[in-house]
């Protein structure tokens, strides 16, 4: 028996060293650029490369802080991102607080269009997008892009919070109902308190999206005084050569929100992807 | 459920239901204007003389199936058509096997297994430009810490230059795109494994199943469901990557790289052939449409409740 449990215990040890080494080999890309981004030029280009680096050299992050088009890239990912994070969450609350509770005729069709909608890639919207935008003079602006980011969130958003809003004891809304609350002041004042945990998810969905978005921005975006941080971090590239260094450092700045954000909601966000995408 | 109709549209408006519209309207307004119409627009574009003179005003020719006929008729399409496949079936394997080995994994009971796939999720988190950028330089011919690897073990005799080299171009955006998707598959799998039921394990087990088995015989068929849902979801997605092609190879060396989602956009923004632009993205569209009614399809069948 004692010999059994002693074998049970280190096998769950050995288990947990062994996920482990997994989880540190997957993810060494991740490390790779964080070391890169430490490293003087000199290390950088060192053969065998050095697993860790020297000393922790800070340069190419000083270098990179220098240069006010970095300021620029990510105060416009900032704008579009939470610009485009309130939106989307705005405009799906209450409608899947709607298809979640209210007697909504053709509601099926809905339902059936928003997860069908899902599924249309950004490359198909984004010449529709441009030409319309072009028209409207919306191109190299704000607006433009964070409309068209809104279309990448929105329809995920509204399937995860209408499961959201289902999940909500049915009781709560009649009680409000009585004690003279309106619609939308039920849905205000009962409803949004409720289901916050998945409001916030939601919200941390819509910023992720749109902070690693690409394509809206380089298609919508001609002029660089809007562009956000994901295609302005390509123009450091052809600037410095091959400066990795620098461009891991910039990387490195770049993912920093979304592990940030990650590091904060992943519990919640481990259950959105699956309640987003699976059960529609 | 049944309801008594006297005056639908009186009733509609006396007892306030009208209000319950008012609830959809700005997302369905929005979905209408900003999704809906773009995709009509799209299609009615694939059948105009579209180019740079006549984007913004005046007038478009309706030429019919021209544009059609010159993307189905370019080599480059085809090109692109068959590397979009390779592309699309490489990964899904991959995603898959490493999806699933991980999902069992990690599905056991040990000390950290719950932060520990939470924390592989990075990768699939992480802005996919950023993502072609860090394997841009792990790739990188010289100093690129896979090929000191690879020579370094004597796999292979000299560093290779991965990404501007015809034949390793599109594989190293395959191995790009299976890292990050990976991550995914195995979430989605997970949910799957969480939901079978622990007692069909116990009797397994009491009758003297072993782990293969429990696997074959309880595991694997009652993951079906969730498997093919993941194929198609995973079809969907892995058929539209662009940011990876976009920062690691722009669709070279002479087009190696180039998958649809490259084609089109090319098509559109650097030859600026609108409506050949638009009747590619019309094919990859119709496509994705199929799968995605036939994931409507399979996914209500797997759950009726939701």
């Amino acid at each position: 028996m004692t010999t059994y449990k002693f074998a049970h215990r280190y096998g769950k040890a050995l288990q947990s060293l062994l996920g482990l080494l997994i989880v540190l080999v997957y993810l060494f890309p991740i490390y790779w650029m964080i070391v890169s981004s430490l490293k003087t030029s000199g290390e950088i280009f060192s053969n065998p490369p050095t697993l860790f680096p020297n000393e922790l050299y800070l340069g190419n992050y000083l270098s990179q802080l220098r240069n006010s088009n970095l300021y620029l890239y990510l105060k416009n990912s900032f704008i579009i991102s939470v610009c485009a994070m309130i939106g989307g969450v705005l405009l799906a609350a209450p409608a899947s607080y709607a298809l979640a509770r209210k007697p909504i005729r053709g509601i099926g069709v809905i339902m059936f269009l928003v997860i069908i909608i899902q599924m249309v890639p950004s490359n198909s919207l984004v010449l529709p997008l441009y030409a319309m935008f072009s028209k409207a003079h919306m191109t190299d602006s704000y607006v433009g892009v964070i409309l068209a980011n809104i279309t990448g969130s929105l329809p995920f958003v509204l399937l995860l919070l209408r499961t959201a809003f289902l999940n909500v004891p049915k009781g709560l809304e009649d009680a409000a109902a009585i004690d003279g609350c309106s619609n939308w002041g039920t849905f205000f004042k009962v409803m949004l308190p409720l289901t916050l945990p998945s409001l916030l998810t939601c919200a941390a969905f819509a910023f992720i999206f749109a902070w690693g978005e690409l394509l809206y921005a380089l298609v919508l975006l001609p002029n660089q005084t809007y562009w956000p941080i994901t295609l302005g971090m390509r123009t450091f590239i052809s600037q410095y050569g091959t400066d990795w260094g620098g461009l891991m450092a910039t990387a490195a700045i770049t993912s920093a929100p979304i592990l940030l954000i990650f590091i904060f909601t992943q519990k919640h966000i481990v259950g959105g992807i699956t309640a987003g995408s699976v059960k529609g | 459920m049944k309801e008594k109709k006297p005056g639908r549209i009186a009733l509609f408006f006396k007892r306030g239901k009208w209000v319950d519209y008012t609830f959809l309207l700005p997302a369905v307004l929005f979905i209408a204007v900003l999704m809906i119409y773009p995709i009509w627009y799209s299609i009615d574009m694939g059948f105009r003389d579209v180019t740079l003179k006549n984007f913004v005003s005046g007038d478009q020719p309706f030429v019919f199936l021209k544009n059609f006929q010159a993307v189905l008729s370019d080599r480059f399409f085809k090109n692109a058509l068959g590397n979009t496949f390779v592309f699309v079936f490489v990964c899904l394997v991959f995603h898959f096997l490493f999806g699933f080995a991980f999902a069992l994994y990690f599905n056991k009971n040990f000390k950290g297994a719950k932060w520990m796939r939470a924390l592989l999720l990075i990768a699939w988190m992480n802005p996919t430009v950023i993502t072609g950028t860090i394997f841009e330089w792990i790739l990188a011919g010289d100093i690129g810490i896979l090929n000191y690897m690879l020579t370094s073990l004597g796999i292979i005799p000299h560093a290779i230059n991965f990404l501007s080299s015809a034949q390793t171009a599109l594989g190293s955006i395959i191995f790009a795109n299976i890292w990050v998707g990976i991550p995914f598959n195995m979430i989605i799998l997970l949910s799957g494994l969480q939901g079978i039921p622990g007692e069909l394990y116990e009797s397994a087990v009491i009758d003297g199943a072993g782990a293969w088995r429990r696997f074959r015989d309880i595991t694997w068929p009652m993951m079906l469901p969730t498997i093919s849902v993941l194929f198609l979801l995973g079809f969907i997605y892995t058929f539209k990557v662009f940011d990876l092609i976009y920062a690691m190879t722009k669709g070279g060396p002479a087009n190696s790289s180039q998958i649809l989602s490259y084609y089109s956009y090319e098509k559109s923004f650097t030859m600026f052939r609108f409506g050949e632009g638009a009747a590619a993205s019309n094919i990859s569209f119709l496509i994705i449409i199929a799968l995605a009614l036939i994931y409507v399809h399979i996914s209500k069948k797997e759950d009726v409740a939701a």
